[in-house]
């Protein structure tokens, strides 16, 4: 600031009217572009803050446990090694994980990671299928009482999980699916609220042209629906289906609840129980790291390939 | 169209003979293989358990036995859902403080109809612990080891500080001064600059070495951390009072036994609580060289032994102004789900897990002192392989100076009060009176 | 076209075999019966009958072994009197205010600042990053950042010469540690949210301001700000609702502790539910919550309703 007032005045010269305004405009420009230097590096603060974790999850997960304590502000990994990758994919003997500071028990995240596919895909399947379907009678077909429906299925998205939860364990259990794929799938299987209001909105805005044309040739609402309305609405379709995969893929409580046994466990249980299980109190870290990024790199694949449309949809999403 | 007519047939061939498959797997307890699930949390103990599973599968040919351990943290959550959805293991091994729950809901079965078919005798255990595990005149479980407490010491730490294993067999505490066992834990207790905790100029903002080290708040029961100190200071958990537990918190002896306990904390001997419950654990920190003593229990031995920076010896506790000792002995013992499917079986391997023939064969491994009292020989001779004396354990059971645990129902409510109340006093955010609150509350559990 | 449509519409209805009268076409009802039945069986069964069966348990001393008896209202008496409870809601209230109230200023200066430097699409894709994890593994990473001893942030500051932190043991911390977690891991989000709605701004008015000679900050505060109202609304609702709800990073965290102060009423709903084996009990604590959280709305609702929306 100052040096352009300098530059103006101490030049010696007084100046004439159309040069203060360009004085005045330099002002303006070198403010504006201070602004911006300084919000670049706020932006700048925010990626690092945003980035930082992540590149310390994998730093850590690189490391020995016991040069932890004595590099801890080393930024690169601490004694370069991959045996926290196979302690957490059940590549390591038992002594050799006691040996490294990890537990004794028998981890393999193959299998909670196929878990976590199993739950997530067929959550995503069937639950996309049927709010659809749903979604699509609310806005396309008439019928009695439709709006009080919607309305009820609404109010249900109001309602805390919790409240339904506790019931709800009982109610797997009572049905013998306790540890089962069928036990955690089954409550968020057959509808969303979330998912019907969002396609309900889509639908609404689809034109009814070539419905009423397959109509009057004599086609039936099944296939009117699933040869022509949903090729039409791939888009939102597809992308509720990635925003229901990447929340089923990251779901702890209700897994947490019904599905502890191995077989079933999904990744984000077996974080939890994993920090917990060495014998002699401090977690394992490194192994723990490790097994946190195998948990988040498929969710990071999957936004790096089809992220585009994550970002996109996140503008109408929250706000019609 | 043949093709696909042949596939049919394959497939409805695969599924009816699945079907059939399934039908005869449906196992019954009439000579087909029957396969038990028994759970622990110690996976030290992981390996010596599994022997005596396959000595048990020997024995008895038609049974088969599946170990798996779960982190404490996650174990009796893991033993609940599996009781409430009929999931649970067939035997697992079980703790004093959820023993009278589990009787009270009736999830465990008792086991005296084995104990007098196989004529087991009750009187090979040490004194009290088949107490613990008895329930209206009913046994539930057949006591499999005795955990005891003492000080583990670096050696090495010890020399610089011109002591001997000596000086530190009989030291005293007391609430006033701390007695000689807190002039060695000062005396032990380094800062970064050198300077011991007993001497001027010691920097207590500063430490690099503790002279004790701290585990944790301990809750209701402080075992290993305080319930040593507050035991030998003429003080017990509770007395029944009416047939109802009454507790003691409120004591004058066990406050002063706490705030004894929380001032080595801020003279800088101890470290904070902040700091014992963050990243790295008592015993790695032990490991590294942070702390020179450590109270801990006799489970513990064989990884703390095992580090390879550090030797150690093991002293007893110090005698309180009881004029005693006071380790926990708390021994643990294998209990049966009634959700098993095969009760036979299970009260089979439960009675096997507790007789000597197991029991040897955990001795051997050296990570647990088994409860039976003609082992501790054999125990003694296991752990010396490895380098370990364990007198000072076992002359603390000899002497008799030991208390157990209250075995009382509810202890999770107890836990509930008792564990926010310590981590506030011993965290500095609450006064020493807030325990005649808590103890309040914890004796309204049982009115 | 559309009178042709309409001509064979009318001959249609004209030949249809309709029921008098009915505003229904009961071919398309039965369609759309079928349509919404998975959905609907799915409602009833997962969602109105557990309601009714919570409040059920909430009358019961359930304990997950055995059936329970009838116990009339003492829970919700004993609710009354639960220091814990009160507790449990206050420690919440924190985390909802702090969590909420962080979450949106740095997410509205993050969208400020994308929407006036750059609309890069990778610079969006990493803002978003940490929503796409779950909420165990945010915890788990920061856990390790933030660690006493051998944690990066501790010894950063030890190196600046500040003191060290126990940010999940100090009692006084704890709870805002976890709202700062959330914190970041949420404002991708929002700030993605409020950056769709600041596109909805008109660029003429920021055009005619800085005519006017206004700057940046005046232009924010009379433009951006008031424009931006109804998203901000529907932001704030949304998030307040969600916060309530938080339990993923305490559970594998602090686990309600130090003292209680991270102890939120979802996590001690479920530790009395499946640790203390007191289901009737936590079953009447749901139900509190659901009536707080329903009078939390209504009064959002109430309060941003006064408002009206400055753009049209």
């Amino acid at each position: 600031m100052t040096s352009v007032l300098e530059k103006t005045t101490l030049g010696g010269q007084t100046p004439a009217a159309p040069r203060s305004m360009s004085a005045a405009d330099r002002k303006r420009r070198v403010r504006r572009r201070l602004w911006k230097i300084g919000a670049w590096i706020i932006l700048g603060a925010v990626l690092l803050v945003t980035l930082f974790p992540f590149y310390w999850m994998l730093r850590t997960s690189f490391s020995t446990n016991g040069a932890l304590p004595g590099q801890s502000t080393n930024l690169l990994p601490a004694d370069f090694t991959l045996d926290a990758y196979r302690r957490v994919l059940g590549l390591s003997t038992v002594s050799d994980s006691l040996q490294q500071g990890g537990s004794t028990a028998s981890i393999n995240f193959w299998i909670y990671l196929r878990n976590s596919v199993v739950v997530a895909t067929v959550t995503t399947v069937f639950q996309t299928l049927f709010s659809a379907m749903a979604a699509y009678a609310f806005a396309r077909l008439r019928w009695p009482f439709r709006s009080a429906v919607f309305a009820l299925f609404l109010g249900a998205m109001l309602v805390p999980p919790i409240f339904t939860t506790l019931p709800n364990f009982v109610l797997i259990r009572d049905l013998g699916l306790l540890n089962t794929y069928a036990g955690i799938v089954l409550p968020g299987l057959l509808m969303s609220p979330f998912a019907i209001f969002f396609l309900r909105q889509f639908f609404l805005g689809i034109s009814t042209e070539v419905e009423e044309a397959a109509k009057i040739d004599g086609a039936g609402y099944f296939r009117i629906f699933f040869r022509i309305v949903v090729p039409m609405s791939w888009a939102p379709i597809s992308t509720l289906a990635l925003l229901t995969y990447i929340g089923s893929w990251n779901d702890y409580f209700w897994p947490l609840l019904v599905g502890q046994n191995e077989n079933v466990r999904v990744l984000t249980v077996a974080l939890g129980i994993f920090r917990a299980q060495t014998p002699n109190g401090s977690p394992d870290w490194a192994g723990l790291m490790a097994a946190t990024f195998i948990a988040a790199l498929p969710v990071m694949l999957i936004f790096a390939l089809l992220g585009r449309k994550v970002i996109n949809s996140i503008g109408f999403s929250g706000i019609k | 169209m043949k093709k696909q007519r042949l596939i049919a047939a394959a497939m409805a061939a695969v599924a009816i003979s699945g079907a059939l498959a399934g039908c005869s797997a449906s196992g019954t307890d009439s000579g087909d293989k029957v396969n038990l699930s028994y759970w622990l949390w110690d996976a030290n103990q992981q390996p010596a358990y599994k022997a005596c599973a396959t000595a048990f599968t020997k024995a008895n040919p038609d049974i088969d036995v599946t170990v798996k351990q779960f982190g404490w943290d996650d174990y009796w959550s893991q033993i609940t859902t599996g009781l409430v959805s009929g999931t649970a293991p067939d035997v697992f091994t079980g703790h004093s403080s959820y023993f009278p729950t589990f009787v009270e809901k009736h999830q465990i079965l008792p086991i005296d109809d084995v104990v007098k078919a196989d004529d087991i005798n009750l009187k090979q255990y040490e004194t009290g612990l088949t107490a613990a595990w008895t329930s209206g005149k009913k046994l539930y479980g057949l006591p499999k080891d005795v955990g005891l407490a003492a000080m583990y010491v670096n050696s090495d730490m010890l020399e610089k500080a011109g002591l001997t294993a000596d000086d530190l067999s009989n030291l005293e505490w007391n609430p006033k001064d701390g007695g000689t066992f807190e002039k060695t834990i000062a005396h032990l207790t380094l800062d970064a600059k050198g300077v011991r905790g007993d001497e001027p100029g010691f920097d207590k903002s500063n430490v690099a070495v503790y002279g004790l080290g701290l585990n944790g708040d301990g809750g209701g029961l402080g075992e290993t951390i305080w319930g040593q100190y507050a035991e030998s200071n003429d003080w017990t958990y509770l007395n029944e009072k009416g047939g109802k537990p009454h507790f003691n918190y409120d004591d004058k002896n066990f406050l002063d036994a706490i705030s004894w306990f929380k001032g080595l904390s801020d003279k800088g001997y101890m470290p904070t609580l902040e700091q014992a419950v963050s990243g790295i654990g008592q015993q790695d920190s032990y490991g590294a060289g942070k702390y020179a003593m450590i109270s801990e229990g006799s489970w513990s031995a064989s990884t703390l032994f095992g580090y390879k920076d550090v030797k150690s010896i093991i002293a007893p506790l110090p005698i309180g102004p009881s004029g005693h000792r006071a380790s926990p002995a708390n021994g643990l013992a294998d209990n049966v789900a009634v959700t098993t499917k095969h009760p036979e079986q299970s009260k089979k391997l439960v009675a096997f897990l507790g007789s000597k023939d197991c029991q040897s064969l955990v001795a051997k491994q050296a990570v647990v002192f088994p409860a039976i009292a003609d082992l501790s020989g054999a125990t003694k001779k296991a752990y010396e392989a490895k380098g370990i004396d364990i007198s000072p354990f076992l002359e603390t059971v000899d002497k008799g100076d030991i208390y157990s645990s209250p075995s009382v129902a509810n202890w999770a409510e107890v836990n509930a009060i008792m564990t926010p109340a310590m981590q506030a006093y011993l965290g500095g955010s609450a006064p020493l009176d807030s325990f005649v609150d808590a103890n309040k509350q914890v004796n309204a559990l049982y009115n | 076209m559309s009178t042709t449509h309409s001509r064979i519409k009318r001959s249609e209805r004209l030949s249809a075999p309709r029921p008098a009268r009915s505003a229904f076409n009961r071919r398309e009802t039965r369609a759309a019966l079928l349509f919404v039945a998975p959905a609907a069986i799915g409602f009833i069964a997962f969602f109105v009958v557990p309601a009714i069966r919570g409040v059920g348990f909430s009358f019961t001393s359930y304990d997950l072994f055995s059936a329970g008896s009838f116990v009339g209202f003492d829970n919700y008496a004993r609710l009354v009197t639960d220091s814990v409870f009160w507790n449990a809601l206050w420690v919440t209230l924190q985390y909802v205010v702090v969590n909420v109230g962080l979450q949106t200023v740095v997410a509205l200066l993050i969208a400020v600042l994308m929407h006036r430097l750059t609309k890069s699409m990778v610079v969006r894709g990493l803002i978003l990053g940490p929503y796409l994890i779950a909420s165990v593994v945010a915890a788990l990473v920061w856990l390790w950042i933030l660690d006493y001893q051998i944690g990066i942030f501790n010894n950063l500051l030890d190196f600046i010469g500040l003191d060290r932190q126990s940010f999940f043991g100090n009692p006084h911390l704890a709870i805002f540690t976890v709202a700062l977690i959330n914190v970041w891991k949420s404002m991708g989000y929002t700030a993605l949210l409020l950056f769709a709605g600041l596109q909805t701004i008109p660029k003429e008015l920021y055009e005619a301001s800085s005519i006017d000679g206004a700057g940046e900050w005046k232009s924010f505060w009379r433009i951006t700000l008031p424009l931006l109202r109804p998203v901000l609304i529907v932001v704030l609702v949304i998030s307040v609702i969600g916060s309530f709800q938080i339990f993923d990073t305490i559970a594998v965290t602090t686990k309600g502790g130090p003292v209680n102060s991270t102890r939120v009423i979802y996590y001690y709903i479920y530790d009395l539910a499946f640790n203390r084996y007191e289901f009737g009990y936590a079953s009447a604590m749901a139900l509190a919550l659901f009536a707080i959280l329903a009078i939390v709305t209504f009064i959002q609702l109430r309060v941003t309703r006064a408002r009206d929306n400055d753009l049209a």
